[in-house]
Order: C-alpha cells, then sequence, then structure tokens
C-alpha cells in the first residue's frame, strides 16, 4: 500500500522531456491483479513537443522567458500525480507551443517545492508573463485548465 | 482494463460488483474496509424483504462472500480521484491507478464536514493523503495525523517510519501507535497558520504542526470526481443511475434519500446492469462512451 522505491507503472512519468503527439495510446495491463503498467505508444509522424523539467537550476530562465506556463509539481510516490499527468499530457497537444507545459519532481527540486510552499501533489501553478495566477492543489480535471488557459491567451 | 471499476463496498458498490460479474464483465471493486459501510452499524434490520431481523454485520457479511464467490476482484483502498480521458476512466486509489470502460461510485453518504481552517490550507500544510505527500516531511518534520479513518493508525505509523516526528489525534484514545508517536484525544479542532499551515488546535491545545493530514474514509465527491453534478450533497442521476460525467454510474445512499438497504442493492444492480449493457453496445458498434 505503500509506495515501492521504484515502480514499473512509471514510465509516463519518468520520461521527461516526453515526444508526444496527437495520439496517445495507453496500455494498461494488469498482471495478478497487484500492479498495472502503463505504457505511452506515440505516433511517429507527431511534432515534437516538450514537457520542461524545471529544476533550481533553470527555473528562473524557464519562467521569464516564457508567457503562459503549467507547472506540476509532482512524485513518482503519488498516483494522483499520474492523472494529473495524463491530464497535462493532453492539455499539451491541444495548446501546442501557446503553453509552456513543465514539471517540478519534487524529490529533485525540493528547493521550488519550499519556494512556493508546495506541501502537497499533485499542485499545479500557472504562472503568466512570470506572475502566478493561478494554485490548484490535487487533482483537477482538464476542462478546468482549458477555461483558464483559454482565458489567458493573449 | 477492467471493464467495470466500482468504488464503496456497501450494500450498492456489492450488488454492483455481483451484478457486473453476472453479466461477464471483469470488475474491481475498489473499497475502504468492508466494515466502514454503514450496514456493519445496523445491530438489526426489520425492513429488509425475507431476512427480518437480521443484523446488519451479517448480512454484508453475507454480500462480501457472494461477492468473492462471484470472483469480483478485490481492491482495498480510498479512491482518491477519478477522471474520464478518451472514453475511459481513471481511478487513483492508494498508490496504483487503474482504468476501466465504465466507473460506479457507491461510496456512500460522504459527510466530511471539514474543520475550521482546513479548506484554506489545503496544500500548503494540509494533507489527505499520506502515501502522496508522506515524504514531503519525512525530515524529521512535525506531522500530526487527526484519524478518522480505519487504518489511520497504519498511516500514522508509516509517517513515522519514513522519518516525520508524528503527533495522533482523534476523538477515542488510539491502539496500536509506534513508540514515539503521541495520542491526543480532542473533539473540536481547527487548523492554524500564516502562509503554511503552523499549529492543530485541539480542544484547548496547540500543536506545533509543519503538516497536518486529515485522514476521512470517505473523500467528498465534488473532490473525487470535480465537474461531477450535485443536488444538495446528493449525486444526481438518471433512470439508468448515470451521473453527468459520461461513463460514470452512481448507486446507493450517495445518490440521495431513502437512505436505506434495499433501494442501494437495487440501485447498485440498476447500475451494473446498463453500465454492462452499454459496454455490451460500444464493443458492437465499435465506438467509446464519449
Ligand atoms: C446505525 C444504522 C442503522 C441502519 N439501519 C437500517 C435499516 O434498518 N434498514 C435500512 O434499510 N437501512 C438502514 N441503515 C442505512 C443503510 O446502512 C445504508 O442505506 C446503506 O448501508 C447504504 O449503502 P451504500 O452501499 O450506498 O453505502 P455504505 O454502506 O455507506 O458503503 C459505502 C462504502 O464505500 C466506502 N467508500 C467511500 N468513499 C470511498 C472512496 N473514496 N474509496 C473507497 N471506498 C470508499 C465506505 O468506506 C463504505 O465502505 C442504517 C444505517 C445505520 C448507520
Amino acid at each position: 500500500m505503500y509506495p515501492a522505491g521504484s515502480n514499473s507503472s512509471l514510465i509516463l512519468m519518468s520520461s521527461v522531456p516526453v515526444k508526444r503527439g496527437a495520439f496517445l495510446e495507453f496500455l494498461v495491463f494488469s498482471a495478478m491483479g497487484t500492479f498495472s503498467l502503463c505504457a505511452a505508444y506515440f505516433k511517429e509522424e507527431e511534432k515534437m513537443m516538450e514537457i520542461i523539467n524545471l529544476t533550481e537550476a533553470n527555473f528562473d530562465t524557464v519562467l521569464t522567458t516564457n508567457n503562459l506556463m503549467l507547472v506540476d509539481f509532482w512524485a513518482d510516490w503519488c498516483a494522483p500525480c499520474r492523472l494529473m499527468s495524463l491530464v497535462l499530457d493532453r492539455l499539451a497537444e491541444q495548446y501546442g507551443d501557446q503553453v509552456t507545459m513543465a514539471k517540478v519532481n519534487v524529490d529533485q527540486a525540493l528547493e521550488l517545492a519550499v519556494r512556493f510552499h508546495v506541501l502537497a501533489i499533485p499542485t499545479v501553478l500557472t504562472f503568466k508573463k512570470g506572475k502566478l495566477i493561478d494554485r490548484q492543489t490535487g487533482f483537477m480535471p482538464g476542462n478546468f485548465y482549458m477555461d483558464l488557459l483559454n482565458a489567458n491567451l493573449t | 482494463m477492467y471493464d467495470i471499476i466500482v468504488i464503496g463496498g456497501g450494500p450498492a458498490g456489492l450488488a454492483a460488483s455481483i451484478n457486473g460479474k453476472n453479466r461477464n464483465k471483469s470488475v474491481l471493486l475498489c473499497s475502504n474496509d468492508y466494515r466502514d459501510s454503514y450496514l456493519y452499524k445496523a445491530a438489526r434490520i426489520e425492513n429488509y424483504p425475507g431476512r427480518p431481523g437480521i443484523s446488519g454485520k451479517e448480512l454484508l457479511e453475507e454480500l462480501v462472500n457472494h461477492a468473492k464467490k462471484a470472483e469480483v476482484e478485490f481492491l482495498q483502498e480510498k479512491a482518491f480521484a477519478v477522471i474520464s480521458l478518451d472514453g475511459q476512466i481513471y481511478v487513483s486509489a492508494g498508490d496504483k491507478v487503474e482504468n476501466a470502460r465504465r466507473v460506479i461510485l457507491a461510496i456512500g453518504m460522504a459527510s466530511p464536514n471539514k474543520f475550521p481552517g482546513e479548506a484554506p490550507f489545503l496544500g500548503r500544510g494540509v494533507s489527505y493523503c499520506a502515501t502522496c505527500d508522506g515524504m514531503l516531511y519525512r525530515n524529521g518534520k512535525k506531522v500530526t495525523v487527526v484519524g478518522k479513518a480505519e487504518n489511520s493508525v497504519e498511516e500514522a505509523n508509516y509517517l513515522n517510519e519514513i522519518g516525520c516526528q508524528v503527533t495522533f489525534v482523534s476523538d477515542k484514545p488510539a491502539f496500536g501507535l509506534k513508540e514515539g508517536i503521541e495520542s491526543v484525544v480532542a473533539k473540536r479542532l481547527e487548523v492554524m497558520g500564516k502562509d503554511a499551515v503552523t499549529a492543530l488546535k485541539a480542544d484547548d491545545r496547540e500543536i506545533p504542526s509543519d503538516g497536518i493530514f486529515i485522514l476521512r474514509n470517505s473523500v467528498a465527491p465534488s473532490d473525487l470526481l470535480p465537474g461531477l453534478e450535485l443536488d444538495g450533497g446528493a449525486i444526481t442521476v438518471n433512470r439508468r443511475m448515470e451521473t453527468s460525467v459520461p461513463g460514470v454510474y452512481a448507486a446507493g445512499d450517495c445518490t440521495g434519500r431513502p437512505l436505506q438497504i434495499s433501494k442501494s442493492l437495487g440501485e447498485g444492480q440498476s447500475a451494473a446492469l446498463n453500465a454492462a449493457e452499454s459496454i455490451d453496445l460500444e464493443k458492437k458498434e465499435g465506438k467509446s462512451a464519449r
């Protein structure tokens, strides 16, 4: 019931930056009912899109050079974070280069979590022109973020 | 992927699971301990047709055994979040993510009356998930656990094991806590803080806290599946037990009054049969729920 050190169902989360496209297929199967393995398959001809992995070293540069940015704080021991990640992937497809999608692995960049008082994950911070405009803790569905992004695209 | 994931193992969820299996569907029943069901608390039931005087415990155990015989798969975890994506429904429970063609919510009457200060500090020290957020406090941080669920002691022990400094608060004395965890009995609770949580006020005492884990049996339907249509706290359903989210059904106490066993069993059955029918239709037509 508690996170095992490494978990095979985390392929999805660990492949940052990821190559993604208009069509994502998630193959999920369970073995012996004890765990599920989630692997992402990507179509070939799609354009390459990146979800930026933020660290203390690159955070401020990325923040100031991007207009609209979603930052997802996650860790591989957090199951709801995996749902959040599925949603973020879809949003990245949908918005392309209009919105920058970024992730902070709180295990690797604890200082960023501390800086933004992130004490529960998933937490998604939305920045516009470097300013924090929205903060959500816990899982929120895609259409919530679509409304938020649409209202802030220009 | 399962055909159906049922969330909640009371009469509604068990009836849904059994009927799903009867229709040859693969079923995962994701629930807290079955003893968390309201039914377990009913000493003597007089209005369950055919079995006057049966105890809630006995009836529930018969239902659980029936579900086991029907080869329903059990996952004893609390579900935290449900999403619908590309015609599939994903459920995160404990440290797992499972998915299905249809989901049936049979979560009973969720009544999480939030404590003062709880909502504003969610994510700034208040957390509902030890498995998700415990690690953020592992370096000797002061963590207060508010134990409201069967397995809260277990979760408090886990937080202690990963290196948190744990205080356990409950309304009755707690048993089974590891050495080094202080147990506090208190009734009135309030979350205190400024930018982030600083303390839990427990009756007249302030317990300094970097984090407060409030562990309940239930997750409010609006937290479990944001966007789900509700009517005064009850999940809105139609005659087919379909909710406002395609592919998601609801049954039992969570859909509103009357809060009764037979009504819950019947709705669970109805939800499962309609879910099974729509899966069959979808397979025949080769299209998804959306
Ligand atoms: C003292 C008492 C006496 C009663 N007497 C009668 C009576 O005589 N006759 C009668 O008809 N009815 C009676 N009832 C009411 C009856 O018990 C309920 O109507 C019935 O149990 C509702 O069934 P349910 O499956 O909808 O919900 P519940 O039985 O409440 O079961 C819901 C289950 O889902 C679980 N759950 C909730 N959220 C989650 C989640 N997020 N993840 C995983 N699991 C979750 C819960 O822990 C619980 O196990 C009585 C109730 C009580 C408390």
